[in-house]
């Protein structure tokens, strides 16, 4: 038995990373668990410090010392059908499927491209690095990336340096790089938040119609709920290294189960609507510092009850695909 | 809490200081309750390391004996036993010999029949003063130079930063060789024709006060390394207070009518202290070692002079045979001299590293008080 | 550049003429001269001049290299600029030895970071800069001459006359190339190896491997602690963690690592070969090599003025030009900056 569905990319359980740091453990991801199908946008929300950049890379051994994947699985279907856990895997196995199978875009493409590389080198480093093509081959297939993810000039740009380029253009460069070998996942970690508001919305388009054209997955980590109405399927909520909550986007928006995430909906103002006081989520991020049991919001919860403090909560089903970590809708 | 000796030792120096304070301005223990503790907190990681440890070791060894080894030493360092005893004279350099030696030292002499050993102590109160002079002095200048250029920024900085560019630009050496050169003219002038002066820095040094072209010798010496010292100094500073002023507190204690100097003091230079404390620290080695090498060269004081960097010089016409204990001799106290500072600027960096200090915090358990 | 020549006159002036109390005692030094020669020479010199005329005498005088020495009537930039090549030969030497020593240390170091290696990089690093050098020089000659005799100690292995003589021809006959070749050939051992006389090369490097040698010793721990820190700086980087998200192989991930760790350091190595030239003043005394080193050292114990004018006219001009040199190269090594 597979342990996947069938059209279904990832599958991860009980994923928990610690650090071991001179101030003691950090408990950054606990028992995370994921789901990615064919051709859906899967958002992770959360603050920062949630655990959400650490939980994906986890998934394929992007985690240094004093990082280490304490446990769990991340069932992967690949290209040829094979199933595998990524966390079983060798070192280089997993490069191989890194690049290659599952694809990174981040946050910052001033600090991801390397500067003394042309825009063409990366692309091309890539191609080679898992695909056996030649030299002139590979810079041709990166000369149409470049026009793929709409940077007019591909030629000319393709030997620029990333300080030649504008930011909005260095972002389109690494998109470039991780669908240069037509991946099953593109995961995508805050791919717009260093970007102008203008070029947030161009880049948002191009994944999408690239995951379309691609048939990609698409995991998108983001603190922004703005883009996760605009492209995501479906939601999972993040708090203090842990899953609260998943389900798909409307249900998310429309009646979120856990408080936090209704207290992050309210926290975003509506600009058609007039206010005194802009919401707030009272009190601080957890110190993720040698945890213990209990709910990690409980502390800034308007609900917290006693129970909260002491017990984790369970995952609770209270609708179709629809999934809470909250004492208040367990079933007496 | 640790159980190092040293911790405990300079813990209880402090807490007797912060006693002696609350006696005389009562409440000051409260109000600078966070500051002691984190004066402990360095005192702490200081002390736990191995380089600190050690380096403290040798710092207070050269202290000591830079305090204490003129009255240690137990031969004069302007008596030549060849004049007083004509058949040595051949004989020296005597080779050391543990025992047995006939009434010649068990280290060795130099070629004027002086101990070594003995010099060597009497070295370090020259090495020291010289390089805390130095290096207190141009820390002195630079600062007061890179708080102006930076505070009033405009002209003033453009002009000041060209000029301390410039002096960056030069090897420090060759410089500090032409200068030591010139100034020792302008320099033996003013020391003759000064007796008072000439007899206080005679007592800074140990020295005989009538040997004034030699006080003169290390006077332009050192007054040619602080013309090259100084810049580094200048510059960071600037940097720090350029920095500091994008803060606004600045502007805030201007508003609120705080003279300029209260304002250079009180507050940018507290922010200042702990990067100039390491280069500080650090510079006290170098400088050790630099004024080591221009005496070398011949640019310093002239025998009898026990400073160690003419000894070796001395020796070097001798090398190897017949004067190769006295290059091990002075040679080991010069580096111990250096080791021993580099190590407490190295622990001392560690140590106030912010980053460190927190996760030592909690693991130190510090307490201040009662 | 050209301000920090104009910087290297204004200070050459400022200690020639203007800080000694008595500039004609000065260039005279201790030699007793009857008042008509003080006399003549101080007119000579323009002492009792103006600044300006003085200034403008002094660098007539150092750029034309007719600086004379008043007691002795010596062209004295001449004399330094004919030892000038032996003091690049030490510090090439020198230079190779620090690098040889130095980056595979560092390099070791960030790969093993934390290691037994990386800590015993840190104390020869610790060693390196609390060790007077000249100590360390007479600790070498020690073990190394004394002992086991496996080095020359005097005079410095030169190519024959007849070879300075075909490499003159050479750059008056080929134009760029010529005069490339023949600036290189006045580094004594290039000149012997461009003719083919390798015994005078092999002669220089029995001669000059202790120094350089021992330079390296200095500078060495240094290096690898500068190279240490750059790599591990440039392995932590957001691009080597893309690198790595990408599925490149280890390999790549080092060229990248390297390549960004390598740019700071190109700085360093050039400014480290200019505090090379300028530093051989002890090491040429020690090691008695005839460079400008050891002439600028004769001059100070003879209490030599205009000599120490020369010298550190001459060595504030090569530090200048080097740290020029350095901003080229590193224009050169990192696309962000063009000029």
């Amino acid at each position: 038995m597979s342990g996947l569905e069938e059209r279904q990319v990832l599958k991860a359980r009980n994923v928990t990373v610690r650090f071991y740091t001179y101030a003691g453990v950090v408990h950054a991801v606990t028992d995370a668990y994921l789901d990615v199908y064919e051709g859906e946008t899967v958002a992770i929300v959360g603050e920062t410090g949630s655990g959400k950049s650490v939980f994906t890379r986890a998934l394929t051994g992007l985690i240094e010392p004093p990082g280490k994947i304490e446990s769990g699985s991340a069932l992967f279907r690949r290209r040829n059908g094979d199933v595998v856990d990524l966390l079983k895997l060798s070192r280089e196995d997993l490069r191989r499927v890194r690049g290659d199978e599952i694809s990174y875009v981040f946050q910052d493409p001033s600090s991801a491209l390397d500067p003394l590389y042309t825009a063409a080198d990366h692309i091309v480093e890539t191609i080679l690095a898992h695909r056996g093509a030649s030299k002139e081959e590979a810079f041709s297939e990166a000369i149409q990336l470049l026009r793929d993810v709409a940077i007019p000039n591909p030629e000319l740009r393709a030997k620029n340096y990333p300080h030649e380029l504008s930011g909005g253009q260095k972002q389109r460069v690494v998109i470039a790089t991780a669908i240069a070998n037509k991946p099953r996942l593109l995961i995508a970690d805050e791919p717009t938040t260093n970007l102008d508001v203008t070029v947030q919305a161009q880049i948002l388009d191009l994944l999408a119609s690239l995951k379309g054209r691609y048939g990609m997955g698409m995991l998108l980590i983001t603190h922004n709920l703005g883009v996760v109405a605009e492209v995501a399927d479906r939601v999972y909520v993040m708090y203090g290294g842990r899953m609260v909550e998943s389900a798909d986007v409307f249900t998310i928006f429309e009646s979120p189960a856990h408080p936090y995430t209704a207290m992050l909906l309210k926290s975003v103002p509506d600009p058609t609507r007039k206010i005194d006081k802009l919401e707030s989520i009272p009190g601080t991020v957890p110190d993720l510092i040698d945890v213990g049991p209990g709910c990690l919001f409980a502390p800034r919860c308007p609900f917290a009850k006693d129970l909260c403090q002491r017990q984790t909560p369970p995952a609770i089903e209270v609708g179709d695909r629809h999934v809470v970590h909250c004492w208040l809708h367990a079933k007496r | 809490m640790s159980l190092n000796p040293l911790f405990k030792l300079s813990e209880l120096a402090l807490d007797g200081y912060v006693k002696v304070r609350e006696k005389l301005s009562p409440g000051w223990l409260d109000k600078n309750r966070s500051k002691i503790l984190e004066w402990k907190l360095t005192l702490y990681a200081l002390t736990a390391s191995k380089t600190g440890s050690s380096g403290i070791l040798l710092v207070s060894i050269t202290l000591f004996l830079a305090a204490f080894g003129p009255a240690l030493a137990w031969e004069p360092y302007d008596v030549y036993p060849v004049l007083v005893n004509p058949e040595l004279a051949g004989k020296c350099p005597y080779p050391p010999c543990i025992g047995g030696c006939r009434g010649m030292p068990a280290a060795g002499t130099d070629v004027f029949g002086r101990d070594v050993l003995s010099l060597v102590v009497r070295g370090f109160r020259i090495s020291l003063v010289m390089s805390a002079v130095i290096v207190v002095a141009s820390a002195a200048l630079g600062v007061a130079i890179g708080l102006v250029s930076g505070y009033y920024g405009g002209a003033i900085d453009e002009a000041l930063m060209r000029f301390t560019d410039i002096m960056l630009a030069f090897p420090g050496l060759v410089l500090a060789i032409a200068f030591s050169l010139t100034l020792r003219f302008s320099i033996r002038s003013l020391l003759l024709s000064n007796p008072a002066l000439t007899g206080f820095f005679a007592a800074l040094f140990a020295l005989n006060p009538s040997d004034a072209p030699n006080i003169a010798n290390i006077l332009s010496l050192f007054l040619a390394l602080i013309l090259v010292w100084w810049p580094p100094y200048a510059r960071v500073v600037r940097g720090s207070v350029l920095t500091v002023r994008e803060q606004g507190f600045v502007e805030a204690a201007k508003a609120l009518g705080l003279s300029t100097t209260r304002v250079l003091l009180k507050h940018i230079l507290p922010n200042v202290m702990s990067p100039l404390l390491v280069m500080v620290t650090f510079d006290f080695a170098t400088a050790t070692l630099s004024s080591a090498t221009l005496s070398f060269l011949g640019l310093g004081p002239q025998p009898p002079v026990p400073d160690l960097g003419l000894i070796i010089s001395m020796a070097g016409e001798y090398f190897p045979e017949r004067s190769w204990w006295v290059v091990v001799e002075a040679g080991a106290a010069l580096l111990l001299m250096s080791l021993g500072w580099n190590l407490l600027g190295d622990a001392l960096r560690d140590a106030l590293d912010p980053r460190s200090r927190r996760s030592m915090e909690v693991r130190a358990k510090l307490k201040v008080g009662a | 550049m050209v301000p920090s020549v104009i910087g290297a006159l204004l200070i050459t002036y400022l200690i020639a003429y203007v800080i000694p109390t008595d500039p004609v005692r000065a260039w005279v030094g201790e030699k007793l001269l009857n008042p008509e020669t003080l006399e003549s020479l101080r007119k000579k010199y323009k002492f009792d001049a103006p600044w300006y005329e003085q200034f403008t005498y002094l660098v007539a005088q150092l750029l034309s290299g007719k600086l004379e020495d008043p007691t002795r009537g010596v062209p004295v930039v001449a004399q330094v600029a004919e030892r000038f090549p032996v003091t690049v030969e030490v510090a090439i030497f020198g230079f190779l030895f620090t690098v040889a020593i130095g980056i595979p240390l560092g390099v070791l170091a960030a790969a093993k970071r934390d290691s037994v290696i990386d800590l015993a990089v840190r104390v020869f690093a610790l060693f390196g800069s609390s060790m007077p050098s000249f100590v360390l020089y007479y600790y070498l000659i020690l073990l190394f001459y004394v002992q086991t005799q496996a080095t020359l100690m005097a005079g410095v292995p030169t190519p024959s006359y007849a070879c300075m003589l075909k490499l003159a021809s050479f750059k008056d006959q080929v134009p760029v190339i010529g005069a490339i070749a023949w600036t290189v050939g006045q580094v004594p051992m290039f000149g012997a190896a461009m003719c083919g006389e390798y015994s005078v090369v092999a002669d220089t490097i029995a001669r000059m491997w202790l120094p350089g040698f021992a330079l390296g010793v200095l500078a060495g721990g240094f290096i690898a602690r500068v190279v240490r820190n750059s790599l591990l700086d440039a392995l932590s980087s957001d691009s080597v963690l893309f690198a790595k998200a990408r599925g490149l192989s280890s390999a790549r991930i080092w060229r990248h690592a390297l390549k960004n760790g390598f740019a700071p350091i190109v700085t360093i190595l050039g400014l480290h070969f200019a505090g090379l030239l300028t530093g051989a003043i002890i090491a040429e005394t020690v090691f008695n090599i005839p460079g400008v080193g050891r002439y600028i050292y004769q001059g100070i114990r003879r209490l030599n003025f205009p000599v120490i004018i020369a010298g550190t006219f001459l060595f504030s001009i090569v530090y200048v030009v080097a740290n020029f040199v350095v901003d080229i190269i590193y224009a050169l090594v990192d696309p962000r900056v063009r000029y």
